[in-house]
């Protein structure tokens, strides 16, 4: 090996294959995909920037305004007023925040405790796979919805017991989905290879086994942010969200409901409806278009270079 | 010439759930420093099996009941798998295996794979273990280095990823590479060009080569010596040369009869009659007694043993041991 120009820089970058560049460029060709991050970005900067772009701040997180009640939608109001006069597109603009804090937190905890549980239980196997799995089922056993109301009803009211009880729902499937992955990927010949050239067990676990079990885990966690705020939607409007003022999407049903006003005046059901609409769906898009992404297999090879 | 690798009476079971599968039977054999020794046998009969072991890399229902494997003197069953991580498996023995397309973690460029074999055991920086690589490609003749060792195992040929996997299994100088069946998924060309390379490797770096296969054309073309293993038990063990003129074991026999020749054109092929045994209930004496078309009625409770009956030619067979009836 005489003169050898040495790719050192640009083979490292290209070594792990889920560079997060890599996967967003990706995303970006398909349609659907691309819609969905658009919609989530649109959200996400609404809800930073929400006491900017709010028409009216005071009246988005709380304080009312009886004189102007249950307008419907106009030039001052698109979004129209609720019963207490507050400028719904305010109140749903402040509300982005909390949904997006809910269905973010829910997953973040929810994920890593799913995920290190199902390696766990596939790779060492034995009596740590059967006590894992079989308390997995055990939470499994239970509609995701029904297990996170009666959590969230013993833990009290508010935005953190309605996280807490949702990602405790939720973390199972993560571990039923890798465990699943994990059984599978360990069986493949690269991990016996990786072992026949002298790799530990540790490592082989972490950079062969793990990454390669993480597809379906990682995508149905992108759709779960949705699922996640829908849940926590459906528990605010059972009465079990933060109390009234605060501009919870689920609390805001709850209230209008009560009073009669959403059955009466549409736009309040309407509006609150389609936010909720969109965000979950932008985050099924972006879920749908990650699946494609992360199979190595769908790829084509005009992309990678 | 010295041994490199001696397998002395392996015995080796499976507990499953259905019982107890006698996997491996006193399986013995050795393999010289430079040499590439052939095992062959058929599907199921403890020629993958009897490999691993030699890495220590069995399924966990795999219970060793007795034989030493030692390499260069030293008893492999008894080090730790520690041991056997830092100081064996990569860098004294390595394996290559039949599928080359599922053998590379598809999520890794194949330079980057082959450097982290080098970094784990060398303790070398990335740019020093990517040097290596490239080096390493060009060896195994892959062409155009730079731009593989970017690639992902999906955007190369069966051949290149076959090359690559011989790579990195040679990436810490290894004295002897065991490949199963490394020919059996790729095409016939490809089957030439990897035949080909390890016979280079063989000879420019005297590396030791057990090839597990069950085509006796390659080991033929390959193999200084040949071991002829039956249901979990060593039939015959023989130079290349001497095995096809002059096969002693009545299965080896039937073996080379079964194949088909040119100069047998136009005539029926042979098959061996009946079937291979259940390894949970393997016939008591000789495992190949009631195939045998020679048996007596003492292979049917004593086993042969393999014993030298002509110069350098291994053979497990009653016939050989003076037994008449």
């Amino acid at each position: 090996m005489a003169t050898v120009t040495l790719p050192g820089v640009r083979m490292r970058r290209a070594g792990a294959f889920v560079s997060i560049r890599n996967m967003f460029r990706l995303i970006l060709r398909d349609r659907l995909a691309t819609v969905g991050l658009g919609l989530i970005v649109l959200f996400v900067v609404v809800a930073v920037f929400a006491p900017f772009l709010a028409p009216y701040p005071e009246e988005g997180v709380g304080q009312s305004n009886v004189a102007n009640r249950l307008q419907p939608p106009s030039l001052a109001h698109p979004f129209g007023t609720d019963d207490f006069g507050r400028d719904l597109l305010s109140r749903v603009i402040f509300g982005a925040q909390i949904a997006l804090t809910v269905g973010v937190l829910t997953v973040a905890l929810a994920f890593p405790i799913g995920v290190i549980l199902g390696v766990i239980a596939g790779y060492y196997r034995g009596r740590t796979e059967e006590a894992t799995m079989r308390v997995t089922d055990m939470f499994l056993a239970f509609p995701p919805i029904l297990l996170a109301f009666v959590i969230a009803a013993s833990l009290g009211r508010g935005t953190f017991a309605i996280i807490i009880a949702i990602a405790v729902s939720f973390w199972p499937w993560y571990t039923r989905l890798v465990y699943i992955e994990v059984l599978k990927v360990r069986q493949q010949p690269y991990v016996e290879a990786a072992a026949a050239v002298g790799l530990p067990g540790r490592r082989i676990l972490f950079r062969h086994v793990l990454p390669n079990a993480l597809a379906p885990a990682a995508v149905q966690a992108s759709m779960d942010v949705g699922s996640a705020v829908l849940i926590a939607a459906a528990l605010s409007w059972l009465g079990l969200g933060p109390p009234p003022p605060t501009p919870d999407w689920g609390v805001m049903f709850n209230n209008a409901y009560l009073s009669g006003s959403l059955i009466t005046y549409w736009w309040i059901g309407l509006f609150l409806g389609l936010s909720l609409f969109l965000l979950v769906l932008a985050f099924n898009l972006v879920g749908d278009g990650l699946r494609d992404v992360l199979d190595p297999k769908l790829r084509r090879r005009r992309i990678l270079l | 010439m010295t041994a490199l690798l001696e397998i002395q009476d392996l015995s080796l079971d499976f507990e499953t759930e259905d019982g107890t599968a006698k996997v491996l039977d006193r399986v013995s054999l050795t393999i010289d420093e430079g040499e590439a020794f052939g095992l062959v046998g058929e599907t199921g009969c403890g020629k993958t099996v009897t490999a691993l072991s030699i890495l220590r890399l069995l399924p966990g229902t795999a219970r060793i009941r007795g034989g030493a494997v030692r390499l260069a003197g030293e008893d492999l069953l008894a080090k730790s798998e520690e041991e056997m991580n830092r100081r064996i498996r990569g860098r004294w023995v390595s394996m290559i295996f039949q599928d080359p397309a599922t053998s590379l973690n598809p999520l890794y460029t194949a330079g980057y794979q082959v450097a982290d074999v080098i970094m784990e055991h060398e303790g070398l920086t990335r740019e020093e273990a990517d040097r290596r690589v490239l080096g390493l490609f060009r060896q195994v003749g892959l062409p155009d280095p730079e731009r593989i060792a970017r690639s992902y195992p999906h955007e190369l040929s069966g051949g290149m990823q076959q090359r690559v996997m011989v790579s990195m299994a040679l990436a810490c100088q290894p004295k002897l590479l065991i490949a199963d069946e490394p020919t059996t998924a790729v095409d016939v060309t490809i089957q030439a060009q990897i035949l080909e390379l390890l016979r280079g490797l063989k000879q420019d770096l005297g590396l030791s080569i057990l090839l597990i296969t069950h085509n006796l054309g390659i080991v033929a073309e390959l193999c200084d010596r040949v071991g002829i293993m039956y249901a979990g038990t060593v039939a015959e063990v023989a130079p290349v040369r001497e095995l096809f003129r002059a096969p002693k074991h009545p299965y080896t026999q039937a073996l080379l009869r079964a194949l088909p020749r040119t100069d047998a054109r136009g005539h029926a092929l042979e098959a061996i009659g009946g079937m291979v045994p259940s390894l949970y209930t393997p016939p008591p004496g000789c495992r190949y007694h009631p195939r045998c078309e020679f048996a007596m009625a003492t292979c049917a409770h004593r086993r042969p043993a393999l014993l030298e009956h002509a110069a350098g030619h291994l053979t497990s067979c009653l016939l050989y041991e003076g037994v008449t009836e």
